[in-house]
């Protein structure tokens, strides 16, 4: 074990903005594509299903 | 359920290059490699944090090494994984296979700029300077330009098969880009660091700091397959918009 306590973690032995700053992009870009790709996916669904509808309206 | 492919029972070399088996087949995948991703990425950071000691040297900053690296593995490894299956889509005029290619550069483009990122909040405090015009660098921004120099003329296209081919080339040009990337700690002087591991020596860098860096490595990697792979199947379900199957899909769940 490395750390004393949540508060010396959190400081990363005075290098947090660099640790934190790294980790924190990462986790952010992950996030967003994450969602992003998802979202695409969900769309790509509805309006196959939209189109569907649409024809046996018709 | 429908029956669009004639696929016979038992694999055979294209049964996933028709878009219904490949968006079924790919359904079930995601899942368990996104769960994987998300497990690998616990233990790494874990081993990364809490059993990998501090290093005399740089402290605690070398920790951006976890994400760093991977990082940067994934950026030159999806780009020749991306011009792979671009040049397949090229020779083969399989529409999968571009589909594959067009998936994979956002993914990629993303590693590239974490990449740098991550480096420059690294080369802060190892070197006193976040960016250097350095050979490794200056060769890994170049990649993330052709990463969106390959989404940019894909989308600037608007025949898709056209554009499949276009980018389909500018990927394979910039091929050339990934070996001066991964070289060029050695072909010139460099502020970079060079490589902790490579293939056939022994690593230079302490037993549980390695395995911190591999699992992460793993982790990145099957972080990657499943964001491209369900690009992927977005970008089918939007090419075969109006096809039979893709109707079929949305009354099935309508």
């Amino acid at each position: 074990m490395n750390w004393g306590g949540w508060r010396e973690f959190l400081n990363m032995g005075g290098y947090a903005r660099y640790v934190w700053g790294a980790y924190g992009v990462v986790a952010l870009a992950v996030l967003i594509e994450t969602v992003g790709v998802r979202i695409r996916l969900a769309r790509a669904r509805r309006l196959g299903r939209a189109r569907r509808t649409q024809a046996g309206g018709r | 359920m429908h029956d669009t492919t004639t696929a016979p029972s038992g694999f055979h070399l294209f049964q996933y290059a028709s878009p219904p088996e490949f968006y079924r087949f790919t359904g079930k995948v995601v899942p368990a490699v996104a769960a994987l991703a998300a497990i690998l990425a616990l233990v790494g950071l874990y081993l990364g944090f809490f059993v990998a000691p501090t290093d005399a040297q740089l402290g605690e900053a070398y920790r951006i090494m976890f994400v760093h690296v991977p990082a940067a593995w994934m950026a030159m490894f999806v780009y020749i994984v991306m011009a792979f299956w671009a040049a397949v889509g090229f020779i083969l005029n399989t529409r999968i296979s571009s589909i594959m290619a067009s998936a994979l550069a956002p993914t990629g483009a993303s590693m590239a700029f974490l990449a740098l990122w991550t480096g420059a909040l690294w080369g802060r405090p190892a070197w006193g300077t976040y960016w250097d015009w350095d050979a490794r660098m200056t060769s890994t921004l170049i990649l993330l330009f052709l990463y969106m120099g390959f989404m940019a003329l894909h989308s600037a296209i608007d025949d898709v098969r056209r554009a499949d081919r276009a980018a389909g080339v500018l990927a394979l040009v910039g091929v050339v880009n990934v070996p001066i990337i991964y070289f060029s700690v050695q072909w010139w002087n460099s502020l970079h660091q060079g490589s902790s591991i490579s293939l056939g020596r022994a690593p230079t860098i302490a037993a549980p700091m390695l395995a911190a860096m591999l699992v992460m490595a793993l982790a990145f990697w099957m972080y990657c397959i499943a964001a491209a792979l369900t690009r992927a199947r977005a970008i089918v379900l939007e090419r075969e918009r109006g096809s039979d199957w893709v109707d079929a899909l949305g009354k099935e769940r309508a």
